[in-house]
């Protein structure tokens, strides 16, 4: 037999002592506030470095990929395609957007630029479409 | 009088608040561990400054390779040459076994450094068995 009425149940009051867990909210409220400003964000390329055989025999497979060579020429960075040399980035890409995108980009980099600049190539070539973009290290 | 009232208003209900302040502790302690491993790891340098990709899986590398500057190799640390590089790379590749072809070890190479050494390290990856890296930037421009 209930004869309790239903409201007086209504009125408890849970008290908390809610003091250490804002303490500890706090601290990790300015941690993570610190190490965000601190820490740099980083992006990243994905250029292969093997060729990818896997869809021999297509139609894309018979033409040859395009290749990017980065040199340094009179101690200016030179990217160059074919015969065609490029001494911006912006005249790269525009080069680069008008070529077929089936058979790949290759980024030849000679010794002698900076990593800048081939990190350049790699950028202009994802920029201007190519899905794979192949890293040729130059052996010395 | 009202005296059955006040007495269920002053019932309190404890709760104990120790072991979720104890996990409180133990996370923050995790956090700051982790984050100091994550720094040794990467060494301080300035990156090329490149939007980068959009990338839909961002997977663990496995391996951060670190090129200075100067053009020495740095993991973890610890300056390797380019022999000692190679050994690890090689190792890499075989404990990776059948996974092997999803390797994708990060390099982060200074902007600065020559090309040379960049070329020497994917070198040495290709070498190995590596198909694929990841090139570290700084996404600014």
């Amino acid at each position: 037999m209930r004869l309790a009425p239903r409201h007086r149940e209504g009125n408890r009051r849970v008290v908390l002592s809610m003091s250490s867990m804002i303490d500890v909210t706090f601290l990790l409220l300015a941690y993570f506030l610190l190490t965000t400003i601190v820490s740099q964000r980083e992006d990243q390329l994905s250029p292969n470095l093997a060729i990818d055989r896997s869809s021999a025999g297509t139609s894309e497979q018979d033409l040859e990929p395009q290749i990017v060579e980065v040199a340094l020429r009179d101690g200016e960075v030179v990217w160059s395609i074919g015969a065609r040399s490029f001494s911006t980035r912006d005249d790269l890409l525009a080069a680069l957007r008008d070529l077929p995108k089936g058979p790949g980009l290759f980024v030849r980099v000679l010794d002698g630029p900076t990593v800048a600049a081939a990190a350049a190539a790699i950028q202009c070539g994802r920029d201007a479409g190519f899905k794979e973009v192949t890293y040729v290290p130059v052996d010395d | 009088m009202n005296v059955g009232v006040r007495k269920a208003r002053e019932r309190q209900l404890p709760v104990d608040m120790t072991p979720m302040i104890d996990i409180v502790f133990q996370l923050l302690i995790f956090f700051l561990t982790t984050a100091q491993l994550a720094q040794f790891s990467r060494a301080e340098m300035d990156l090329p400054t490149e939007a980068g990709e959009q990338v839909e899986d961002a997977a663990e590398a496995g391996l951060i390779v670190n090129v200075m500057a100067d053009g020495s190799i740095v993991i973890a640390s610890e300056t390797l040459d380019l022999a000692d590089f190679e050994v690890m790379a090689t190792e890499l590749v075989i404990e990776a076994g059948d996974a092997a072809v999803a390797l994708r070890p990060l390099v982060r190479a200074d902007r600065n450094a020559p090309t040379a050494a960049l070329n020497r390290v994917l070198l040495a990856l290709q070498r190995a068995g590596v198909p694929a890296v990841r090139i570290a930037t700084a996404p600014g421009s």
